[in-house]
């Protein structure tokens, strides 16, 4: 049962961790570790009886996602004595929800679908991390434009990617 | 956060637009919130493939991130190729990830870079609009992909860079590298 219960555990939260670490450490497979890390760390807190309002778990995964995330982010020395001392315990047996990758070939072919301008933006977004006010000016729109140009295209990309209508 | 955020506060927290404030609020209502999550999750997979592209042409800090990555990267300086015959050459060789070539030229008041890559027949031909450069090292940095081999059957292409300045279009040079791909 309690196994059971683990696995309920971290198949909520799994995703949401990685999330969480894709968006932060802009890495897979930190993310990755990330996601292992929090949730060896919430389970045994879960054990010990360390989790003051087991209710509001969601506010104490969330918290614990942070904290690991700033050590990882100093290469914290408490970080890695967490991992090894969690090596010990493992996580339950098909603890992973499904994590679906995107068809890099797909993605080829629905940005050339987007108008240039687009795709412009979303490449420069989130290929070359440039903010809203730069691309603004080298595109020659407002901010507010970028961004409304960046929601739509993005929109398009997963509509398309989902094998929705074509971008 | 109690109320879920619009599907645009979303995007601008992905594109890294909010401040940490916001941001942290964002992220922990995402933590409770299944519909939020599974939002999150859509955007995650594009975004974290979008991160993963390399596109025809990197700036500079984007090289320096693939470095950081370990990315095994080749730079090749090439000047502008009046003479195709003088064309350098450029090798990927089995240990390299990436080849780069740094297209070097005045690039000192350019308000804008366009670069168009062309088979010397003409077909294909790719028009990349305001791409990134590095004005004060005069470079654009055109990444080479192993998986790029038997793009151009009819040789080596040219890349052909113009900057605007000041709204006026100016040719910066052609470029050619011959590509050795073993």
């Amino acid at each position: 049962m309690e196994a059971e219960h683990e696995r309920r555990i971290c198949q909520r939260y799994s995703n949401r961790i990685r999330c969480y670490g894709l968006r932060h450490l802009r890495d897979g497979v930190a993310a990755e570790d990330l996601v292992q890390q929090v949730l060896l760390v919430v389970l045994q807190a879960l054990r010990d009886g360390r989790v003051r309002d087991v209710d509001n778990l969601d506010g104490y995964v969330f918290g614990t996602c942070r904290h690991t995330v700033m050590d990882m982010r100093r290469g914290d020395a408490r970080q890695r004595r967490i991992a090894d001392e969690s090596a010990a315990t493992a996580l339950p047996e098909g603890y992973e929800p499904p994590w679906a990758l995107a068809d890099r070939a797909r993605l080829d072919a629905c940005l050339e679908r987007l108008d240039a301008r687009a795709r412009a933006v979303v490449l420069a977004t989130f290929v070359d991390e440039r903010d809203a006010d730069d691309i603004g000016r080298a595109v020659g729109v407002s901010p507010g434009n970028v961004r409304v140009i960046r929601y739509r295209a993005l929109a398009a990309l997963q509509l398309c990617m989902e094998g929705g209508h074509p971008a | 956060m109690s109320e879920c955020p619009p599907k645009e506060t979303l995007v601008a927290n992905w594109a890294g637009e909010l401040g940490d404030e916001a941001a942290a609020a964002v992220d922990e209502h995402v933590f409770g919130c299944d519909a939020c999550t599974a939002e999150t999750e859509r955007l995650a997979g594009l975004v974290g493939a979008l991160r993963e592209k390399i596109p025809f042409v990197i700036s500079h800090a984007h090289r320096d991130r693939l470095v950081a990555a370990g990315t095994r990267i080749h730079v090749t300086p090439v000047e502008p190729t009046p003479d195709r015959a003088a064309k350098k050459s450029a090798r990927f060789t089995p240990d390299l990830d990436l080849l780069v070539f740094a297209l070097r030229g005045d690039l000192a008041n350019a308000d804008r870079i366009d670069v168009e890559i062309a088979s010397p027949t003409g077909t294909p031909r790719y028009l990349l609009e305001d791409v990134p450069f590095d004005r004060k090292a005069g470079e654009v940095l055109i990444a080479c992909q192993r998986h790029f081999e038997g793009m151009f059957p009819a040789g080596d292409p040219v890349f052909s860079v113009h900057a605007v300045e000041a709204g006026e279009r100016r040719a910066v040079g052609d470029y050619v590298v011959a590509h050795v791909w073993r």
